[in-house]
């Protein structure tokens, strides 16, 4: 099995990236996140580059996702939360108190495990979040949800039904109307937190190929539980393990030469 | 696993206890599903069951009357005298014929059998005059050619002897056998009215146009049962033409004057001394003629019926100025026959026609129904009378024969028209939507209007839906979507744990004491409504200024609780803030400024108390439910809306308010629903006035307090009983079809918000 998913690594174009050679997106120095009293990430320290796609793997409860979360501040809709440390966007602090949380936000979009269309219809769901930043202008909004559905691949599936309701769609739709959502109010960074998950082979594929398109535009990272995903879709790959960074290199190396052994041990099926 | 539990698992899942466990379960799961479906099917006809009840009981309204022949004889005495009253007894075994001769005949209504023939005490003068005093019991009045008048009386008395049961007519003469002397001349026309303590005769001698007005004052002897007339006042006054019939008033003040045309004169005797002629009006069409002129039970309306079939009823109208006027209310015609004979019921509005051409016909004026026609021969019925519980009647008709009737007619005073409709009531001064159920006397028009109890209904609920929707839906949003879940975990509960509070004791606070103390502290209710918000807002906006070390002194979502003491002070402030704007505003007190200045009633016990009040037991309701459908928004949709780079009011507003919308829906009809059947709260706290006014300061009467304060005084199967239950049933229906409206609202708004 791992040997196959090296060779998926292996036949990509990407080899010979370096994270030295990068411009970075976000960086983050000494970052800690605490449950109420339990530490859940320790001293986490890294540099996301710019336009790239970058995947977090390593086993249940590693904190990937509670890591990819402080992206976007949304641990800090849990109360008990607390975190220090440093994170900026472009060398701006992002947990600066002056800073607007909802911006934030708005630069750093998010893609969610499960599917989560509002009970609206398509062309909602896609002008819901240009409309929370005050864009009403008809033209404006008709051409934004055209280019950010088309940059979801989903134009010729919902051009029909824009008006329709949502959930009446397929889960790989919806995942893909959800990533449209998230496009269309142009973010610096999309996270995008297990999103084949729950979804059948044909939509993770589909999804698999448009991240490949969006990191033309877009700063990628996503968490995935299958490393395979993570090899097929990634230039970067970070590996935790119990809330701290074990490995952060660029993906061919991670896979074809580990140099933690807890690593080695992840991505060739020893436990996790 | 050892080998042993292996086989004995082995054992417990094949073998021949299988087959045993199997039959068990299936038998369970059989008797869950029929018993589950037995309860549902019983649920739905228990509900049925009541609606088929209360329609059994509301039906016979509706039904029609029916009459039925009982026996036909001739009349006891023979036609060649004419009839001039017939008495009835309340069992309908004994009648009384009095013709314009003076015989008196008693006869037994089976067969005929005469028992009772007398002629009257006065002998030496002619018969000129004859008015009916008071129907029901039978008293009456015969005008002489010398001017006296003789008032007799007419009773049943029941004997046993035998054993068997025997009713004999017994005639009277209360005031002596003599009469009384009037006028010298013989009296063409005579009207008399009787009250306990005083008489009053109006005469008109032949062929002379002046009226002669006398009251008498009744004064009963020591020794004796004898009553004594003394004369009180006289007067006489000219009126402007000859008439044909007069008719006086129930109250001794309306007499009017009517000529065969149809000429009408109202007068009125209010001042004894100076009677005076208040209008002169036409009652029928041109070109009719009146043929029969009587007064409805109650001696205020006028029937006139005449030549062409038509019945048309008058009473005295009070305009804005407070005077007096004659006003045509209705007609009644069912064929264009002419009206020879009416009769009237003794205790109701209903009256009886007998026309030309034999036919018989049943009416009633309030609620402006033709109930029955039957034809009870092919010759003109000469005179038509009720028995005295209106379960049957006699008709005699011109060639001698005289027919008795059964009638079951026992629900004549409400139509479809006369309960939502506008009706006009005697001594009314226009048609109104009343409800007026019960009254002392006998000859009371009920007044059964469904409109004013429904109206009712709706603003006392509508008044406090006011009153708690702002309150329970805000409320539930903060809690459900702002507080954190810890607080949230006690104030839930504490919210509902209201709903426990009996509406009794709710109702009772707000009439006892909250009705005085809001009328004495007006300005301070009013100014809550302003004081409030305002101070809740301001407050707000001064802690998001206050430095951050202080703000985070408190978590978020428990910061509620700091707007306790802020409430409490601003609901203080309020309070003592009513004197001085009474002072300022109000002249010292608002309460006699809104009826003298503003011009606007206020009853203590009104529409803003029921809204406090009502309300208060509403907002469990509606919070509960409302906080249910918020608080289950998925997690997932509001932090999708958050990635979005959206506020938490933005999410509020564009995520989970839309997907809780449903549930929200259900909470207010819920509500509704529940202040449309709410009792005892508008019951103590309502004044229960059925008034037509959407006005805050006056009460109301609802259907379910009308039906608690009205169920227990009436009789069992009367048309009031039955119109309680109609409006039982409306107060069902009103609840079935707002329930059916909100289930198809909120099913639709689920299928649109497709989450919840």
């Amino acid at each position: 099995m791992s040997n196959n998913t090296v060779k998926v690594a292996m036949d990509r174009d990407n080899r010979g990236l370096a994270l030295s050679d990068e411009k970075m997106a976000i960086q983050v120095k000494d970052w800690n996140l605490y449950y109420g009293k339990s530490q859940a990430l320790k001293n986490v320290t890294m540099d996301l580059p710019e336009n790239r796609v970058t995947a977090f793997i390593g086993p249940s409860g590693c904190g990937k996702s509670t890591l990819l979360r402080c992206f976007n501040r949304m641990n800090d809709l849990i109360d008990i939360v607390s975190v220090d440390g440093k994170m900026l966007l472009h060398g701006q602090d992002m947990y600066a108190k002056e800073l607007d949380v909802a911006e934030i936000r708005r630069r750093i979009g998010m893609v969610f495990q499960k599917p989560n269309p509002f009970p609206k219809s398509i062309y909602e769901n896609v002008a819901y979040g240009l409309r929370l930043q005050g864009v009403n202008d008809k033209k404006t909004l008709d051409e934004t949800v055209e280019w950010a559905l088309k940059g979801a691949g989903l134009w010729n599936e919902a051009k029909d039904r824009l008006h329709e309701n949502a959930l009446g769609m397929s889960g790989g739709q919806q995942q893909r109307l959800c990533i449209a959502r998230a496009i269309a109010i142009q973010p610096e960074v999309l996270l995008l937190d297990e999103p084949t998950s729950a979804l059948d082979p044909i939509s993770t594929l589909a999804i698999e190929e448009l991240i490949f398109e969006l990191k033309k535009d877009f700063t990628i990272l996503i968490v995935t539980h299958n490393m395979q995903q993570a090899a097929r879709v990634s230039d970067y790959t970070a590996f935790m393990y119990m809330g701290e960074l074990v490995e952060y290199t660029d993906t061919d190396s991670l896979f074809t030469n580990p140099q933690v052994k807890r690593t080695e041990d992840y991505i060739t099926g020893r436990y996790g | 696993m050892s080998e042993q539990t292996k086989q004995g698992l082995h054992d417990t899942l094949n073998g021949p206890k299988t087959k045993k466990r199997l039959a068990i379960r299936r038998f369970k799961d059989h008797a869950a599903k029929y018993g589950i479906s037995v309860g549902g099917v019983s649920i739905i006809f228990a509900v049925f069951l009541i609606m088929f009840f209360l329609m059994y009981v509301v039906l016979p309204i509706f039904t029609p009357a029916t009459i039925e022949k009982r026996v036909e004889m001739q009349v006891p005495g023979g036609m060649d005298t004419k009839t001039l009253h017939y008495a009835l007894d309340d069992h309908r075994e004994a009648g009384v014929r009095i013709t314009d001769t003076g015989r008196i005949i008693g006869f037994s209504t089976e067969n005929a059998d005469v028992m009772l023939d007398k002629t009257l005490p006065i002998q030496n003068s002619r018969i000129t005059s004859f008015t009916l005093i008071n129907e029901a019991e039978n008293e009456f009045a015969f005008g002489f050619a010398d001017g006296r008048v003789l008032i007799g009386k007419i009773s049943f008395r029941i004997s046993y002897p035998n054993n068997q049961r025997l009713v004999l007519p017994v005639i009277e003469w209360p005031y002596g056998e003599e009469g009384k002397q009037i006028i010298n001349e013989p009296i063409e026309q005579l009207a008399v009215r009787e009250r306990e303590t005083a008489m009053m005769i109006v005469v008109q001698a032949a062929g002379s146009n002046v009226l002669h007005v006398q009251t008498f004052r009744k004064r009963s002897s020591f020794l004796s049962d004898e009553v004594q007339l003394d004369l009180d006042e006289r007067t006489q006054f000219t009126t402007e033409s000859h008439v044909d019939h007069m008719l006086l008033g129930g109250l001794m003040r309306d007499l009017v004057l009517v000529s065969h045309d149809g000429q009408a004169y109202y007068y009125s005797l209010a001042n004894m001394s100076q009677p005076e002629l208040l209008q002169k009006v036409r009652v029928i069409l041109p070109g009719e003629t009146l043929t029969s002129v009587r007064f409805l039970n109650g001696n205020t309306s006028m029937m006139f019926g005449t030549d062409t079939g038509r019945v048309v009823q008058w009473f005295p109208v009070r305009d804005k100025n407070n005077d007096f006027a004659l006003q045509e209310i209705r007609s009644f015609q069912r064929d264009s026959h002419p009206v020879i004979s009416m009769g009237m019921e003794a205790t109701r509005k209903g009256f009886a026609v007998g026309d030309a051409q034999g036919g018989f016909h049943l009416y009633y004026s309030t609620s402006h129904r033709h109930l029955r026609s039957v034809d009870v021969a092919n010759e003109p019925l000469s005179f038509v009378r009720f028995a005295p519980r209106s379960n049957g009647a006699i008709v005699e008709t011109a060639s001698g024969r005289l027919i008795s009737y059964d009638i079951d007619n026992p629900h004549p005073e409400v139509s479809f028209g006369s309960l939502w409709n506008k009706v006009w009531y005697e001594g009314y001064s226009e048609p109104t939507h009343t409800w007026q159920s019960s009254s002392g006397n006998d000859d009371f028009e009920f007044k059964f209007s469904l409109t004013p109890l429904t109206f009712g209904t709706i603003k006392a609920a509508l008044y406090s839906m006011l009153f708690a929707v702002p309150i329970a839906i805000f409320a539930a949003i903060y809690t459900a979507f702002f507080m954190d879940k810890r607080t949230r975990q006690w104030v839930k509960p504490s919210v509902e744990l209201i709903e426990a509070l009996p509406t009794v004791i709710l109702g009772f606070l707000a009439g006892l004491w909250l009705a005085p103390y809001v009328e004495s502290n007006l300005p301070a209710f009013f100014a809550i409504i302003i004081v409030v918000p305002l101070g809740i807002l301001l407050f707000g906006y001064g802690w998001s200024r206050m430095p951050d070390k202080i703000r985070l002194m408190i978590p978020v979502g428990r910061r509620v609780v700091l707007m306790i003491p802020v409430v409490a002070f601003l609901g203080w402030l309020s309070m003592a803030m009513s004197d001085p704007l009474q002072y300022m505003f109000f002249q010292g007190d608002m309460r006699t400024w809104l009826t003298e200045t503003a011009g606007i009633t206020y009853d203590q016990r009104n529409a803003m108390i029921i809204g406090f009040a009502m309300g208060f037991a509403l907002i469990p309701t509606i919070f509960s439910v409302a906080e249910d459908a918020i608080y289950s928004v998925p997690n997932y949709l509001v932090n999708g809306s958050y990635a979005l780079g959206a506020s938490g009011w933005q999410t509020l507003k564009g995520v989970v308010l839309p997907t809780a919308s449903p549930g929200i829906f259900s909470a207010i009809m819920l509500g509704f629903g529940r202040g449309v059947g709410e009792t005892m709260i508008v019951l103590m706290a309502s004044g229960n006035t059925p008034l037509m006014d959407i006005n805050l300061f006056e009460g109301m009467r609802t259907l379910s307090a009308n039906l608690a304060v009205e169920m227990g005084e009436t009789e069992v199967d009367s048309t009031h009983y039955r119109v309680l239950f109609l409006a039982g049933l409306v107060l069902f229906m009103f609840t079935f079809f707002f329930n059916t409206v909100a289930e198809v609202v909120r099913q639709r708004m689920r299928r649109k918000y497709g989450q919840l």
